[in-house]
């Protein structure tokens, strides 16, 4: 495949998995578990793709879009990642160490763009002053369309250019600078966990953490597994608290319930 | 069941608050699609959701103008749960249109103010807090093999419920109100359901914890006796508990964090760390 093609198919796969997310309701194909699957289908190594998709996921698991706040953006990195692991001979852990201040970078370019919407705002206020329904359609999907296509373009231009510069870096970086790119690859997952763990954690809870934490590292069960113990574990308690929470209601209402009934 | 709770919501619907109620649904996917001013959010996707209520409420052009002006305002809300929202705001212009001049307009915009809040609470936690969680969980274990089944099944666990909850807020909103929210806030329902679905949240993040962070010391101890084979420290660790040092980093992080690290600072901090001790062979 020569570089345009590949910079073609990685751009395609970054519209799809990006544009295609927020076209579909925020469907989570802009996760990198499916960039990963969309372009290594494309690039025509798939197992690859999915194999660095899910790496990057777990990287990547605490950075979900709240609020619109991000701290880096996955969808960049995992397309430069997984095309630059697919067309310039970059190992795995290399790709996926690249990965990261490459979604950071992509992630403050993001916020620029955003900005674009502000110059949508004229045509959006004549809009509502006249009462104009198609417009509104028009308006938010001419914004869709410039602003994932500004984006395209760019991933286009920065595998086509940056192939050959990965290409070259690599024959010349020495070996332990590799390793250490591997061991940051292996650390990098850390921060996604502790995002998610600000997110989830609760005095009440907390110890499921660990439970899930020990039986994953000594049984290797796999994550269907603890999802199904953890679900009936939770049901379970879930109808506890409800049972609970009746027995409460019922000690503190039998006052008002005689004068009902007397009354 | 499901469809027992569907009948339920559209009993007392005619066909057409239906088939506006189903085209809201179906617009709200676009929601976040495209944005006019940073200053209004999502307020133009906003109002291209519920663009079927506005165009049948208001068939004339002046009052379709100030409602869309309404909406101009600020609006964000996790949108699997935004319909709720939505719907309410179809009932409330529904009534605006019939008392039209005797209709505290004002209302409209400011309840679905006070709902964004809470109701991105909920589900930013449910949805990706916690049902991302698990759906990843599974599909990261699936994708070591490289199989196109890991991206699928993740869709799949995702998405089927987070529709199924976008459609029946569709129609909870308009038909409930917003007396429903505030019930199912204080009868306690909604912090069992959190609670719940986070203890199941929790230990995938375990469970993703143990295989996805990795941290090896390489360094060895000097021989004991002579002869014998130099001792690595990495296997006292191991001894103690598998996976000690990458759970201690993960606590270091989660505490960093909380001491109000910046995210990025800390990404390249450990990124930069994790160069250097490969580099210097004390990791790998």
């Amino acid at each position: 495949m020569s570089n345009v093609t590949v910079a073609l198919l990685a751009s395609l796969a970054y519209f799809i998995s990006y544009a295609g997310n927020w076209a579909f309701g925020q469907c989570m194909l802009e996760r990198p578990i499916c960039v990963g699957a969309i372009t290594g289908l494309l690039l025509g190594d798939p197992t690859t793709g999915v194999i660095m998709g899910g790496a990057l996921e777990a990287i990547y698991m605490g950075a979900v879009n709240i609020g619109g706040a991000t701290a880096a953006e996955p969808v960049s990195a995992t397309v430069l990642a997984v095309a630059f692991a697919i067309s310039s001979g970059l190992g795995m852990e290399e790709a996926l160490a690249l990965a990261v201040p490459v979604g950071l970078v992509f992630n403050s370019l993001g916020l620029v763009l955003f900005m674009l919407g502000n110059a949508f705002l004229p045509w959006y206020s004549k809009a509502c002053d006249t009462g104009n329904s198609k417009a509104i359609d028009q308006i938010l999907w001419s914004n869709w369309l410039v602003m994932y296509g500004i984006r395209t373009v760019i991933i286009f231009f920065s595998v086509y250019l940056g192939s050959a510069v990965v290409a070259a870096a690599m024959a010349n970086l020495p070996p332990q600078v590799l390793g250490g790119l591997g061991v940051a690859s292996g650390l990098i997952g850390a921060v996604g966990m502790a995002i998610l763990m600000r997110m989830l954690w609760n005095k009440e809870t907390c110890g499921w953490y660990f439970v899930g934490f020990v039986l994953a590292k000594y049984l290797n069960l796999p994550a269907i597994v603890l999802a199904i113990i953890g679900t009936v574990i939770a049901i379970t308690i879930g109808f506890n608290d409800y049972k609970m929470n009746n027995l409460k209601v019922a000690a503190a209402a039998p006052v008002s319930e005689e004068e009902d009934f007397f009354g | 069941m499901s469809t027992g709770l569907a009948s339920g919501l559209k009993k007392n619907l005619s066909q057409e608050d239906i088939k506006m109620l189903d085209r809201i649904y179906w617009r709200s996917f676009n929601v976040f699609a495209g944005f006019a001013g940073s200053a209004y959010a999502a307020s133009l996707g906003y109002t291209y959701s519920i663009r079927p209520a506005l165009d049948r409420f208001y068939p004339e052009q002046e009052k379709r103008a100030e409602a869309f002006n309404r909406h101009k305002t600020w609006y964000n809300i996790t949108q699997n749960v935004g319909t709720f929202a939505m719907g309410l705001s179809a009932s409330m212009e529904k009534e605006n249109s019939e008392n039209y001049g005797n209709y505290d307009t004002e209302a409209i915009v400011s309840i679905k103010t006070s709902l964004m809040g809470p109701m991105s609470g909920i589900g930013d936690a449910l949805f990706w807090g916690i049902v991302r969680v698990i759906a990843a969980g599974i599909a990261i274990n699936m994708s070591a093999s490289g199989t196109l089944l890991a991206p699928i099944v993740f869709l799949l666990i995702y998405n089927i419920p987070s529709m199924i909850c976008r459609y029946y807020m569709t129609y909870l909103g308009y038909t409930m109100g917003e007396t429903f929210i505030k019930q199912a806030f204080e009868s306690g329902l909604i912090t069992t359901l959190t609670k719940c679905a986070g203890i199941v949240g929790l230990m995938m993040v375990g469970q993703m914890t143990a295989n996805n962070v990795s941290f090896n010391l390489a360094i060895t101890l000097p021989p004991v006796a002579e002869g014998a084979a130099p001792v690595a420290i990495q296997q006292y660790f191991d001894e103690l508990l598998l996976g000690v040092l990458p759970l201690s980093i993960t606590f270091l992080c989660y505490y960093l964090l909380s001491k109000g690290v910046n995210q990025v600072k800390l990404i390249f901090g450990i990124m930069i760390i994790g160069i250097i001790l490969g580099v210097l062979g004390i990791a790998g």
